[in-house]
């Protein structure tokens, strides 16, 4: 008599042995990189967060240099002409009035910032290079040139700017 | 024994996975507090730029910036935790938004511009600021 014995099924369902150990180290890998993915995608945004506030920052300190010559232009014409800035002074309130100070690294929070007041050359009532011939230093227009450096010494940024005295 | 290995890396790793995602939504907030910081800062440094430059007359109190043209006067000021500008012609309008909070908003007159600082707050984050904004030359 022959005995035809039915195959075992091993199909997913009737398989009872549940999650081997494998099975939870592939789910833990898996979930593990997801996971790096996710960490390093939260850090680079802070990284970039807080580049845009140093940005920010350094933009609008920079700007006030600007502002502080444009109202030293109608307030005070001789503290701007006469303070000798040419390698680079500090702004600074003295009495509800700005003043520039010699020599000067101005540090805020984690910047350094100057102001530079520089001659300025005309030739024929056009602004010129003080070396071209017949150039006449000009008494009533400045160049003012505020920098500001990163105390971390990577970035640093520069606006320009001329004033007048009418 | 191989069941209760894996449940219990099973249970670590939920742990982990749970402290982390809840961590990185911390941060999330946080980065989107700060963004809304930023947009805010950058909004009223030019929003106070714009009228100062526009004004003829200043009248400079510790909270309060009064600037007078031709034909209106602007007054910017904080009311609670809001920065309020208001114009005689055209009405009150609201600088910041309702996610921003003020805790500081001060004015100093100078001989020919305005020293403004300010704190904007959102959730834990503050951006405090101080700048200056000269008048026109006439």
């Amino acid at each position: 008599m022959i005995h035809f014995c039915k195959p075992k099924k091993s199909s997913f369902f009737s398989n009872n042995k549940g999650f081997s150990i494998i099975e939870a180290i592939v789910g833990i890998t898996l979930a593990a990189l997801l996971l790096v993915a996710f960490t390093a995608l939260i850090s680079q945004t802070i990284k970039i967060n807080h580049a845009n506030k140093s940005g920010l920052k350094a933009t609008m300190y920079l700007q006030e240099l600007i502002e502080i010559a444009k109202d030293l232009e109608q307030s005070n014409w001789i503290e701007l002409s006469t303070t000798t800035c040419a390698s680079g002074c500090s702004a600074n309130i003295d009495a509800n009035e700005w003043k520039l100070t010699n020599p000067g690294d101005q540090n805020l929070e984690n910047f350094t910032r100057n102001i530079f007041v520089n001659q300025v050359c005309r030739l024929s009532g056009e602004i010129v290079d003080c070396s071209v011939g017949g150039a006449e230093v000009s008494t009533n227009t400045k160049k003012v040139i505020a920098t500001i450096k990163w105390n971390d010494g990577v970035n640093s940024s520069i606006l320009e700017t001329y004033v007048y005295t009418y | 024994m191989e069941t209760v290995v894996a449940l219990g890396i099973g249970l670590l790793a939920t742990t982990m996975i749970f402290y982390i995602f809840t961590l990185g939504l911390k941060n999330i907030q946080t980065i989107k507090n700060t963004e809304s910081l930023h947009s805010n800062a950058n909004f009223l440094l030019n929003t106070f730029t714009y009228w100062i430059k526009q004004g003829e007359t200043f009248t400079v109190s510790p909270n309060t910036l009064e600037i007078g043209m031709h034909d209106s006067t602007t007054t910017i000021t904080s009311n609670g935790k809001k920065i309020i500008l208001n114009n005689t012609i055209s009405g009150i309008a609201y600088l910041t938004d309702d996610s921003i909070g003020t805790t500081s908003l001060n004015f100093k007159g100078m001989a020919k511009s305005i020293q403004i600082g300010f704190i904007l707050e959102a959730g834990e984050e503050k951006f405090l600021a101080t700048t200056t904004i000269a008048q026109r030359s006439i």
